[in-house]
């Protein structure tokens, strides 16, 4: 299958900390591959550096042989690329539906003057709009709370809804920022059905998380960062077995 | 699923801005009815005036979160504007109406570009300095102005060859243009165009990454609210049919941010009932004579702490408000 991210070089520094040095890999098309590593490995500051949220130092960033990292950030995800982000980022004042059909604005096109006039092609795609999140909806589960104020509904919710606002945008590429972090055993599995389940619709996942059972039943590539260095590379059953990954992330247990 | 569609579709109904627009305009009618008195439908007809801005100040503030201190200028520049064209080149409304409206949204559209790029609260700084330079150039550019004393004769407004001549007619005309405010404002803010002005309200950097171009958006918001500004100078222009530039102060758009603020921001609802308030409120405060302004003051204070978030939603016993614009 062909590379769909194609990391190379890259480089990022904040003042005298260097949070990613000279790190290369790619991503192929379909498959999910997990960050892992220490806090402050630079995990997020890949994600931002992908979504265009920082500029590298050097190095590039290829989406599907396409340059993306001289691009600003709203232009990311009308190439086919969605994320979510580590710290829960629903939108309080609108309810659920409207938090999801929000995630549609790339695929939609309605100006100013169209919107206002309520001319006829606003209202046909805001019908389309409302349709595919009523699909998404659906397919995530979430429909029977679909009408509820974001603040009503609980945290794993919260964060589904998040997921789904990036989904519903049909991206190729979707990066998901600790989705596990806060939920508990039973809310964890069902999140690893609800990825598995995006996966089978032939997206590309690519996640960073702490939950290293989660990490190892989905992932079909681990990459291990460490200060920034990429440590280790590999099937998930290799990783594992990675001394310097143990050292410094996984600790002995782990490892038999 | 199916359910669920008939539930949207019951809403969409009974909630069509179509309907909401159509509805405001058969109140106010109904409103001038019952009122009769020439004085108090004066006073009404200030208050469509002044809606129309607050509509467009609602939505920069409520939605995109910016503030503006210059909406006295916008609203002078399309009264000057029209003013001087119709009685000193002595050009047709029907051609003053979009030249005055052009201005206000050039001029807008110079002090947005650079300060809408940057975060924080510079466009309230910007705007503020707009309000002066227009208060400047409107006490001092003699010829055309007539400085601070003002000049009068400006022409009323003919329509189907029907002068507006009347406080009732012009009446009318104001409320049609409000309603059709309300109509293009709700459907604004009900539709992709609304969600992502919530959107940018709550968290920019979420806003970018969904592809919503934050800077371009609260620019045309800002323009938006400036125009409606413009239209709003426009029909005081030719109702008053005299201008004068201390109607155009910093004070002016001060009062406009507090309609707003009083009313409830997140919602263009809010606007039009913080602006009902504050404009009806004096009228009633005469009775007090001397005291009214410090009566009025201190109503407000109590607005402001007991209901921060504004008077829009609030429950009246007896009487259900809604909780959707």
């Amino acid at each position: 299958m062909a590379d769909i991210l194609t990391i190379k070089n890259v480089s990022k520094s904040f003042g005298g900390l260097k949070a990613i040095t000279d790190l290369f890999f790619e991503t192929q098309e379909g498959s999910i591959t997990a960050i892992i590593g220490p806090n402050g490995a630079g995990k997020t500051t890949l994600f931002n550096l992908i979504s265009g949220l920082y500029k590298a130092d050097s190095g590039s960033i290829f989406f599907k042989n396409l340059r993306i990292d001289t691009l600003k950030p709203h232009k990311i995800p009308y190439l086919g690329i969605a994320r979510t982000f580590q710290k829960l980022s629903v939108f309080p004042n609108m309810n659920v539906l409207e938090n999801i059909m929000v995630g549609r604005y790339s695929l939609s096109s309605s100006g100013f003057f169209t919107c206002a006039f309520n001319l006829k092609r606003y209202r046909k795609e805001e019908r389309d709009i409302r349709e595919k999140a009523l699909f998404w909806l659906d397919f995530m589960n979430i429909d029977h709370i679909w009408n509820k104020n974001i603040k009503e509904i609980p945290f794993e919710k919260q964060r589904i809804v998040e997921i789904t606002r990036a989904v519903v945008s049909e991206p190729e590429l979707i990066l998901l920022d600790e989705p596990a972090a806060g939920l508990n055993i039973t809310e964890t599995k069902n999140l690893i059905d609800t990825i598995n389940k995006i996966r089978e619709l032939g997206k590309t996942v690519l996640i960073v998380e702490h939950d290293i059972d989660l990490i190892m039943e989905i992932s079909d590539k681990i990459i291990v960062l460490n200060f920034g260095h990429k440590i280790a590379d590999g099937q998930p059953k290799d990783v594992q077995k990675d001394e310097r990954v143990i050292s410094v992330y996984l600790g002995k247990e782990f490892s038999k | 699923m199916q359910n669920k569609k008939n539930e949207l579709k019951m809403n969409s109904l009974l909630k069509t801005s179509y309907a909401k627009a159509g509805f405001t305009f058969i109140f106010s009618i109904i409103l001038m009815v019952t009122l009769r008195n020439p004085y108090y439908v004066g006073v009404l007809v200030f208050l469509g005036i002044y809606i129309i801005i607050t509509i467009g100040l609602s939505l920069l503030m409520g939605y995109t979160g910016q503030i503006s201190l210059g909406q006295a200028a916008f609203f002078g520049i399309g009264a000057y504007t029209t003013g001087i064209l119709t009685t000193k080149l002595h050009m047709p409304i029907i051609l003053s109406f979009p030249l005055s409206f052009i201005l206000t949204v050039i001029i807008a559209f110079i002090v947005g570009i650079p300060t809408l790029r940057l975060k924080g609260h510079y466009l309230a700084m910007a705007t503020l300095g707009l309000g002066e330079i227009v208060h400047i150039v409107f006490n001092e550019l003699l010829s055309l102005t007539g400085g601070p004393s003002g000049f009068g004769n400006i022409p009323l407004i003919k329509i189907f060859g029907i002068e507006l001549d009347n406080d009732f007619k012009y009446y009318i005309f104001v409320w049609a243009i409000v309603s059709f405010i309300l109509f293009l404002s709700l459907n604004i803010v009900h539709s992709r165009i609304g969600r992502a002005l919530k959107a940018i309200h709550k968290g920019e950097i979420t806003a970018s990454i969904i592809g919503i171009n934050t800077a371009r958006l609260k620019l045309y918001i800002f323009v938006l609210g400036a125009g409606y500004a413009s239209i709003a100078g426009f029909l005081y222009a030719h109702y008053i049919t005299f201008l004068s530039p201390g109607t155009f102060s910093l004070r002016f758009s001060i009062l406009l941010v507090t309609m707003v603020a009083v009313g409830g921001m997140e919602n263009i609802w809010g606007a039009i009932i913080g602006t009902s308030v504050l404009t009806v409120l004096p009228e009633y405060l005469r009775f007090f004579k001397d005291f009214d302004i410090l009566i009025y003051g201190i109503i407000l204070m109590a607005i402001m702490l007991t209901r921060p978030e504004g008077l829009y939603g609030i429950k009246i016993p007896l009487k259900r408000t809604g909780n959707n614009g």
